[in-house]
């Protein structure tokens, strides 16, 4: 038998040096914090009841547009009523998110505004504020009680062009499935960087460029795939429109607030 | 009963917001303990419903207007803890959203109407329920128990306006805020409730309380049926209704703005000043004062006030729930 090579018996006091990878663990908690809310979404309708999508983006983009041409504090009053009572038959969570992001977007805009305060045209940011506020909540709204693919169902009864939804499906689906892949990228990285990696920053680009790659094989493989089971490039929707009295109201608040919109602007 | 802001001294306005610091604080730990995670948002409707009852103004003796408060139906409802905080908050909001009630007064007005009212009726209210062994003497403990409980409050706010002018005078010798004495104010605060308010306020509180036992005897007893529609449809109600609140033309005692004061009769002679407390003291320009929205006509800014708030308390309420919740998840 041969004697154990003097190497092996020697203790190992290999210590480490600290790494900086802050950036890698940044990349992570990011692609982890996308791809939960991606997959908490797909496929799960929240909040009460169910309104048609397409009654709900139709009401959003008249709201919008009502909310952002209209001159009177009046009406950005009733507007909010209609937005505090569509909120409060919500979840309390789903109230929550909505709120956390419209409040953001407002506390920004105050930010963006505040010169125009110090030069005496404060009335003017106050409006600003509150039709960012009212925008993005009723917006937050509906993509909070939609599923996605029942919004992209919406857009085609729109009109919109196939190719328009295709790319949004697909958009959507393919975040999630880059991100996973992406993600394992950022885990293998930082398992196999012992020591000081100096060299991260330059494989940080190796995962960008493996993950273009990746996904022009994968869009390639998945139009293969649905070609063969006879996609020609048209969406049709899936089933018929049925209205409930659910819809109704929305649409009778939606039509409540455009006549409230000239009436306000008579006065 | 809303006590506007420089109608109490700043020294009066601290008192009273010292002591509702710890009733606030105790209230706030006993309600959670008490209250189950389903009955939550159950307190955004109670406090909604007060919110909603004290926009029916009813004309008093006297040339004033009051209203009912709810605060012992709440109470009987939810327990007087969570009371306390369902009416705080509809105080709360009516102080910063539509300038009703000051906000230096705030501690006053919790005083009055989220401490007094539902401590002493819920007190009244168990005391002869457990008196008595049928169903009516629930209905006849909660009729005593909010009627006293409403007097008591206006009693209390009464004594806050009266001893203003023996406590802050100016050079002069004038009262600086509230200029009338006890021996004004308890007589004009009383008498109206004791003859008109009260009997409204039992009328709200024993009719909502047999309407709730009746179609959602859950919300009343734990485990028995909730239909939280009916609720709903009771909020909605009141809502439509709100309205008639502007038939009391009247300001209330004790309400009247700056200049209005000055013409206010006691005992067949005018006022005649303006105490300075009140011509250069604190004012917060409310989003919607007095119930009303900039530019459209008086009822319609009722009922846009009666919507606005009650969903606002529903949706304050809804999310206290989640904080509990994941107060429950941490721990």
């Amino acid at each position: 038998m041969k004697a154990m090579p003097g190497w092996l018996l020697q203790d190992a006091r290999y210590q480490p040096r600290q790494d900086k990878d802050a950036f890698v663990d940044r990349s992570i908690l990011r692609f982890l914090s996308v791809l939960s809310k991606g997959r908490a979404r797909s496929g799960r309708i929240q909040g009460h009841g169910h309104t048609e999508p397409l009654v709900k983006v139709l009401s959003i983009i008249v709201v919008a547009l009502l909310v952002s041409l209209t001159r009177s504090p009046a009406f950005l009053v009733l507007t909010a009523t209609g937005l505090l009572v569509s909120l409060a038959f919500q979840e309390a969570r789903l109230i929550a998110r909505v709120l956390k992001t419209s409040l953001a977007v407002a506390v920004f805009t105050v930010l963006i505004l505040l010169p125009s305060v110090f030069w005496g045209r404060g009335s003017a940011a106050v409006m600003i504020t509150v039709k960012v506020f009212l925008s993005v909540a009723f917006v937050k709204l509906v993509s909070a009680t939609a599923d996605w693919a029942s919004i992209s169902g919406a857009f085609k009864r729109l009109g919109a062009p196939d190719l328009f939804i295709l790319v949004f499906d697909i958009a959507l689906k393919y975040i999630t499935l880059l991100g996973e892949f992406a993600l394992s990228m950022l885990y293998a990285l930082k398992l196999r960087s012992v020591g000081r990696n100096t060299g991260k920053t330059a494989s940080l680009g190796g995962i960008a460029g493996t993950l273009f790659l990746k996904s022009k094989e994968m869009a390639e493989d998945m139009y293969g795939a649905m070609e063969c089971r006879g996609f020609t490039g048209e969406y049709r929707a899936a089933g018929r429109l049925r209205l409930r009295w659910r819809d109704g109201m929305v649409c009778g608040a939606t039509g409540l607030l455009i006549a409230l919109f000239f009436l306000t602007r008579a006065r | 009963m809303h006590i506007p802001d420089n109608y109490l001294s700043p020294a009066t306005c601290a008192v009273m917001g010292a002591a509702m610091v710890p009733v606030w604080a105790i209230s706030a730990r006993k309600a959670q303990a008490e209250i189950s995670r389903a009955k939550v948002p159950l307190l955004g409707i109670g406090a909604a419903f007060s919110f909603l009852i004290m926009m029916f103004n009813v004309p008093l003796p006297g040339g004033t207007t009051g209203h009912a408060v709810g605060g012992t139906l709440i109470a009987a409802l939810l327990g007087p803890w969570a009371a306390c905080i369902a009416v705080s908050v509809a105080l709360l909001i009516q102080a910063l959203l539509f300038g009703d009630g000051g906000i230096l007064a705030f501690g006053a007005n919790a005083f009055n109407m989220a401490f007094v009212i539902p401590f002493l009726g819920y007190f009244i209210y168990r005391f002869i329920k457990g008196r008595t062994s049928s169903p009516r003497g629930e209905l006849i403990g909660l009729g005593v128990g909010s009627y006293l409980a409403i007097n008591m409050a206006a009693l209390c706010a009464a004594i806050e306006f009266g001893i203003q002018p023996a406590i802050a005078r100016d050079a002069a010798g004038l009262p600086l805020y509230c200029p009338y004495p006890l021996a004004v104010s308890i007589p004009a605060m009383l008498i109206p409730h004791l003859v008109v308010a009260g009997f409204i306020e039992v009328f709200f509180t024993v009719g909502v309380f047999a309407f709730i036992k009746r179609v959602s005897p859950g919300s009343v007893y734990e485990g028995a049926r909730t239909r939280i529609q009916a609720i709903y449809g009771l909020i909605v109600a009141f809502v439509c209704l709100s309205p008639l609140g502007l038939l009391a033309s009247g300001t209330a005692w004790g309400e009247w703005g700056a200049e209005e004061i000055k013409n206010v009769a006691t005992g067949g002679k005018a006022l005649g000043y303006v105490p300075t407390g009140m011509t250069n003291g604190f004012s917060l320009k409310a989003l919607l004062a007095d119930y009303t929205v900039p530019g459209m006509p008086e009822w319609t800014g009722y009922i846009v006030s009666a919507v606005a708030g009650a969903a606002l308390l529903v949706i304050v309420f809804k999310l206290f729930g989640l904080l509990r919740r994941s107060e429950v998840e941490t721990s």
